[in-house]
């Protein structure tokens, strides 16, 4: 029965690595989206205005005039009301029966400065009833960061403890050659070869299952958010692969030389 | 020599006897005419506030049902919202905006629609508060307005009188005013 306990032993370790490997994987997936799209939504201020729909003539003279504003955009009142139903489809039933007269006409200005642009809005009171200036989801960013972290130490102590039982397997397993071996002053590299490599091939399949999982994560994910995520994801994937081979490779070697000296002579 | 001056006698007094009486006469017809037009002016004027108060009186009808009908309209349509406005969180996750500024905007336009909701019933309590006083205000103010005219329009009636009781008599008053004064009346009336 001892093999059996050692199989659901081994595959669960080898199932848990391929979850935390796909979770980790997936955070860093979204890490680098956010980043991406933070980088290249806030690359210039941005600020959102619910202006007064009777000065909205010399609001739009007003931001023309404004050295500082790249370019503006004016949404109606109409055109919020379909835009929050849209968004909001749980709202609908709220949203649906109201009039134009309770949405507001809003403004989206993109500015190279947001203070001085500020300083002349607050002095044009008559043109705008609220402003909001647009911050980086900073949060998202830090949770997804920590999970990302996380993920990736537990799918390291993950990684480490299965190839730990792998080695205490195979020591068990094969004390007597290793004895023999030691004993004989042979290099360790012929048992130490065959053994990485067939823990690398498992690691192979283990990380194709993780990246597998973590696509199929990353397409759920688009579907329900339906941001402008970066469709190609292959560099994170191949960094995923080599970083899981590396840390094998790395870990077996130190596990495996750690308990081929422990190994008694005779 | 002394023909001229008695023809010029007998001619001064006859002027004296007759002309004064007549050009005195004259000038009372031409006062008790001048007030008989301001009277009938003064029937028009009262005719005239007596309408536009009336008008008013219907229009803050209208303006009271307009509010009424209005406010069962927010009413009935507040009460299938009442939950959610009620239930109303700070933010809200669209899962489907296309960009994180994108869904704070729409947050912000759904806060002022929030508050737009909430502020309407005191507006239009305040709304209606406030237009029907400007209208009772202006009713109140024609109000006066006529009592004044129609005061007025009374001591004139009396000096009409009096100058038509002083008139010589065998000289009837102008049927034409006298109906017309009539008719005035009845319609102040």
């Amino acid at each position: 029965m001892s093999w059996v306990h050692w199989i659901v032993k081994g595959a669960g370790l080898q199932v848990a690595v391929v979850l935390i490997g796909g979770f980790f994987l997936f955070s860093w997936w979204v890490l680098g989206n956010l980043d991406h799209e933070v980088a290249k939504e806030f690359s210039e201020d941005r600020i959102s205005v619910i202006a007064n729909p009777e000065t909205e003539f010399d609001f739009r003279r007003f931001l023309e005039s404004r050295p500082e504003v790249s370019r503006y955009e004016f949404q109606t009142a109409e055109a919020n009301k379909m835009t929050l139903a849209g968004l909001y489809p749980e709202l609908s039933s709220v949203l649906k029966p109201l009039g134009a007269e309770f949405f507001p006409v809003s403004a989206l200005i993109q500015v190279k400065d947001a203070s001085t642009f500020l300083q002349a809005l607050q002095a044009e009171v008559q043109f705008y009833q609220s402003y909001l200036v647009h911050s980086p989801p900073r949060e998202i960013q830090q949770f997804v960061t920590g999970s990302a972290i996380v993920f990736l130490l537990l799918w390291i102590l993950i990684l480490g403890l299965y190839l730990f039982f792998q080695v205490e397997h195979l020591a068990h397993r094969g004390e007597r050659e290793w004895s023999l071996l030691k004993m004989l002053g042979a290099p360790s590299v012929r048992i130490f070869w065959p053994a990485c490599f067939q823990q690398m091939a498992r690691m192979f399949v283990t990380t194709a299952f993780a990246i597998l999982l973590a696509y199929w994560g990353a397409r759920q994910f688009e579907q329900v958010f339906q941001w402008g995520w970066r469709p190609e994801a292959t560099a994170i994937w191949f960094q995923f692969f080599m970083l899981s081979l590396l840390m094998t490779g790395a870990l077996f070697s130190s596990f495996f030389l750690w308990r081929y000296r422990q190994v008694k002579l005779g | 020599m002394m023909r001229n001056s008695k023809f010029i006698f007998l001619f001064s007094s006859s002027f004296l006897l007759w002309g004064l009486p007549l050009s005195l006469f004259s000038a009372q017809t031409a006062r008790e005419k001048r007030l008989e037009k301001q009277v009938h002016e003064l029937n028009d004027e009262i005719k005239d506030l007596g309408l536009s108060i009336q008008s008013l009186e219907l229009l803050s009808e209208r303006l009271k049902k307009d509010s009424d009908f209005q406010e069962e309209n927010f009413k009935s349509t507040l009460s299938s919202l009442v939950v959610h406005l009620i239930q109303w969180p700070e933010k809200r996750w669209g899962m489907t905006a296309s960009s994180w500024t994108e869904l704070q905007r729409a947050n912000l336009v759904l806060e002022n629609v929030r508050q737009s909701l909430l502020r309407t019933p005191l507006e239009m309590m305040a709304n209606r508060e406030l237009r029907l006083s400007e209208i009772e205000g202006l009713a109140r103010e024609l109000e006066n307005q006529k009592k004044e005219v129609e005061s007025k329009h009374a001591m004139l009636d009396v000096q009409l009188k009096e100058l038509q009781k002083l008139k010589p008599r065998g000289r009837s008053r102008p049927p034409q005013a006298r109906g017309h004064e009539k008719k005035n009346l009845e319609v102040v009336d």
